[in-house]
């Protein structure tokens, strides 16, 4: 899993995304492993970092300033964006 | 209605785990982080991981320090301590100035949702550093950073104690106001969010600013009539409701009637059928502030409101097109390739929380409103028959089952002409619906509900089915109870098959739970059934033995299951002669007097209530079981309180208290008077079952009167200063009535009559509170006078 997360040709990044739920799968599932094993979960954790640095793109424009009436959506996730 | 749901009501679907811009990444590995230290636990994981983090915000790289940023706003739901946030909190207000553009962003973003997670507590301990730091970011350049500042502005305001908050309103509005009318709309509508959450927090407080605030929010409502400018409205709608709700009724009325007509044409005109439109939801919270504002000042407008707005209600039940009912706290991670399906189509259509805003507010409307709403019924009704078929959503099929009680109270309370065929034809109609419902519900938990609703059905409208209706009204329940019976037996053959682990055991149990519960709504619903329908269900009186109340009432069953079984003869008391039962009836009694001293609070609690109706009911048959009883009840008392909580523990002793008045009042026999007035009389006043105390509090006015002073008061008036307390206790409050004062007047006055007693009141009187001296006064004045 980790190798497959750390290969930066991948073409279909939800790739990467399905490693990291599939160990997130088995971390739910059997909590023990991870818990003996804090060095696997310090792996995990570096993994999910990995994917996040690497898919952060800089600020764009239309990031900076999106345009009027085309953010429908993305409003209702920025309005009250902290709730959870 | 809070505001928050209306945000949510709007569609806030974060967790869109694998959206194609890197924000959607981000939040993908933030909710794993999250899941991780939920699962490991943060004492073992929180060290691990601020190691980590803090060697990212050390790298040059701006990414870095981003993941940390929002990687920390993570922890918030995991800390215990708000002392433990001040070294992040440092961090955030230190990057809010950061060259890049996202990072700022991340930086509001920690604020924003720390202030969420761990409010009031963060508010209380970090204002003074964290609102001047983010009001210095009002003139942030970038309007997606300036949007999040003061998105986590309205967070932080949201946790912000009253108190607090009184010296920053100014302030706030005074830095906000100018971003309410220029810029983009993503800065503009968190700026009237903003708006929003000061009023809302500031109630009263709010009063000064509401003249100045009022009018630059209407002007934005009126006039952003354009389709991309549909969410800015609907936050006008909000923030001006809200306003109107903090300030009051005196200082809303001036605008009243121009909000409230701009906000029937905006219902009228600009309402888009065909797409989701967010002003839907919008509106349906403004108008429940509004009516709480005005209350039947907002009649008049009723007729311009209620029928469009139940078109749109209407609109948004026929067309959810949403495939998911399930809650999002619910989503696994495991699932988020179908989340991810699910999630995409959600986008584009309407959102189920519209659904239940909506729904919330028809409900409103019913039972604020009352008899002022009979004129819109029908247009509800028609509303409410495709709400319960709703087969998205539970809670609104439930919420739809919730209204149905509620109309028929409306046209109980109402004037109308043919009231009385009115509530039996919808009686007829909302069970019919509810047993449909019934019939294609899968979980017992919603089954029970929406039989709790029908239960309420059938008490508001008593006797309104034919003996063919009864028989089959029954056929269904015992129908009903029979498939419960299955289920659980297959969960009990599931438990003890092989190979079914620990987790699948409790799962079974827990289901097995549930069906007890929607048991015990059905039973609820035979007791009903005999309440309501007196003899027309008696040939279901030998039937219900046997099957039902026989088998429930064995030792060793689950208090849910005794429960059952007695609160069906607690029915049958109640709706039947006792003299139309006579083989079942010596078994019911003992049944009654068993379950009496059960060591359950609630299980004893059904069965004492039994025997109270039945003090009520049929004095004779009362009489015959007195020294059982009284024994019985005695007993009961001494049970100390277990787990069950103290209202309830304090209930089921007051019913003892007045089953204990009513031997003493009734019983031909008098067991043990001494002993029982005694215990009584510690036990008096009522002041918890209200319903009952003022007819208690008569009889024990009534013993004394009716001769039996001596007994009462005991030897040498010994019991008499207990007496003269519950009279004080009592006297000028809600337990008692102006009949049973008089009563007790003449009762002060005849012990002022002789020489004697006038001595043994004034030494009873003597250890008394000063302030319970004071009624005794007022009384004995009264009579003097």
């Amino acid at each position: 899993m980790e190798k497959i997360c750390s290969v930066k040709d991948v073409k279909n990044e939800e790739i990467k995304l399905l490693a990291v739920q599939v160990i997130m799968s088995m971390m739910e599932r059997i909590p023990k492993i991870f818990k003996d094993n804090l060095d696997l979960c310090k792996r995990f954790m570096e993994m999910t970092f990995f994917i996040m640095i690497e898919t952060t793109e800089n600020a764009t424009m239309e990031w900076n300033c999106p345009k009027e009436g085309n953010n429908q959506f993305r409003l209702c996730l920025e309005l009250y964006p902290f709730s959870r | 209605m809070s505001r928050v749901i209306s945000f949510f009501s709007i569609g806030f679907q974060e967790d869109h785990f694998f959206d194609k811009d890197d924000e959607g990444r981000a939040k993908f590995g933030m909710n794993v982080i999250d899941q991780i230290i939920a699962i490991i636990g943060q004492k073992k994981i929180l060290p691990i991981f601020s190691g980590m983090v803090q060697e990212m915000m050390g790298c040059s790289d701006w990414r870095f320090r981003f993941v940390g940023l929002m990687s920390l706003s993570q922890i918030g739901e995991h800390v215990t301590d708000v002392n433990d946030v001040a070294p992040i909190i440092e961090l955030a207000i230190k990057f809010l100035n950061d060259n890049h553009p996202k990072i700022r962003y991340a930086a509001c973003h920690l604020i924003g949702q720390i202030a969420d997670d761990l409010q009031p507590s963060f508010q209380i301990k970090f204002h003074s550093q964290v609102l001047p730091a983010l009001l210095n970011k009002y003139s942030e350049e970038v309007p997606r950073v300036l949007s999040h500042v003061l998105a986590a502005t309205l967070n932080f305001v949201n946790g912000l104690p009253k108190d607090l908050l009184k010296g920053y309103i100014e302030t706030i509005l005074n830095a906000t106001l100018p971003l309410v009318q220029k810029g983009i709309s993503i800065v503009r509508e968190n700026a009237v969010a903003t708006f929003s959450a000061v009023a809302e927090a500031a109630e009263e407080l709010y009063q000064p600013y509401f003249e100045r605030s009022v009018p630059i929010i209407y002007e934005i409502m009126k006039t952003s009539d354009q389709p991309m400018y549909r969410k800015l409205r609907g936050l006008c709608i909000e923030c001006i409701t809200l306003m109107c709700e903090s300030v009051g009724k005196d200082y809303f009325k001036k605008y009243a009637n121009e909000i409230i007509e701009l906000m029937i044409q905006i219902q009228k005109y600009d309402v888009v059928f065909d797409t989701k439109d967010p002003l839907i939801a919008y509106l349906c919270s403004g108008w429940q502030r509004i009516c709480t504002v005005l209350d039947d000042e907002f009649v008049p407008y009723l007729q311009s409101v209620i029928p469009p707005l139940f078109k749109l209600v209407e609109h948004v039940l026929k067309h959810p097109s949403i495939p998911l009912e399930q809650d999002e706290e619910e989503i696994s991670l495991s699932s988020m390739v179908e989340e991810k399906e699910n999630i995409k189509k959600k986008k584009n259509t309407v959102d189920l929380e519209e659904v239940e805003v909506a729904m919330n507010m028809v409900f409103f409307f019913i039972t604020k409103l009352k008899k002022s709403y009979i004129d819109f019924v029908e247009v509800t009704v028609k509303v409410v028959e495709i709400a319960i078929q709703f087969n998205y959503c539970e809670k609104v099929r439930t919420l739809a089952a919730t209204c149905m009680p509620a109309l028929i109270a409306v046209v109980k309370e109402s004037t109308h002409p043919k009231k009385q065929e009115l509530k039996i034809s919808l009686s007829h109609a909302f069970i019919e619906a509810l047993w449909k419902a019934v019939s294609t519900e899968n979980d017992p938990e919603h089954m029970s509900l929406q039989l709790g609703f029908m239960g309420d059905i059938l008490f508001a409208c008593e006797n309104f089915m034919t003996k063919d209706q009864v028989d089959k009204f029954s056929e269904l329940i015992l129908k009903s109870l029979k498939k419960s019976d299955l289920r659980k037996n297959e969960n009990e053959k599931y438990k003890e098959e092989e190979g079914c682990d620990e987790e699948q055991v409790l799962e079974r149990a827990l289901e097995s739970d549930k069906e007890d519960d929607l048991q015990f709504a059905l039973a609820r619903l035979i007791g009903l059934l005999f309440t309501t329908h007196k003899e027309l269900a008696l040939p279901l009186v030998s039937i219900i033995s046997n099957e039902v109340i026989i088998k429930a009432l064995q030792p060793g069953l689950s208090d849910k299951v005794h429960k059952c079984g007695l609160v069906i003869i607690g029915g049958m008391v109640q709706g039947l002669d006792i003299e139309l039962i006579p083989n079942e009836w010596p078994k019911f009694a003992e049944y009654l007097l068993t379950y009496a001293t059960d060591q359950t609070c609630s299980v004893r609690r059904t069965a004492l209530q039994g025997i109270g109706t039945l003090s009520i009911k049929n004095k004779a048959a009362f009489s015959k079981l007195a020294e059982s009883c009284a024994a019985k009840v005695l007993a009961a008392l001494k049970l100390p309180k277990r787990n069950e909580n103290i209202k309830e523990y304090l209930q089921t002793r007051e019913i003892c208290t007045l089953i204990l008045g009513r031997i003493i009042r009734y019983s031909e026999s008098k067991p043990n008077i001494e002993v029982l007035i005694a215990e009584w009389l510690t036990l008096l006043p009522i002041q918890v079952v209200s319903s009952e105390a003022i007819q208690q509090h008569e009889l024990l006015a009534d013993l004394i009167l009716e001769g039996n002073g001596n007994v009462v008061f005991g030897q040498d008036g010994k019991r008499l200063p207990m007496v003269l307390k519950i009279f004080a206790i009592i006297s000028e409050t809600k337990f008692i009535n102006e009949e049973t004062t008089k009563k007790m007047r003449r009762i002060l006055h005849s012990l002022k009559e002789t020489k004697e007693t006038k001595v043994m009141l004034e030494t009873a009187v003597k250890p008394l509170e000063d302030f319970l001296k004071l009624k005794l006064d007022r009384i004995i004045e009264n009579v003097l006078s």
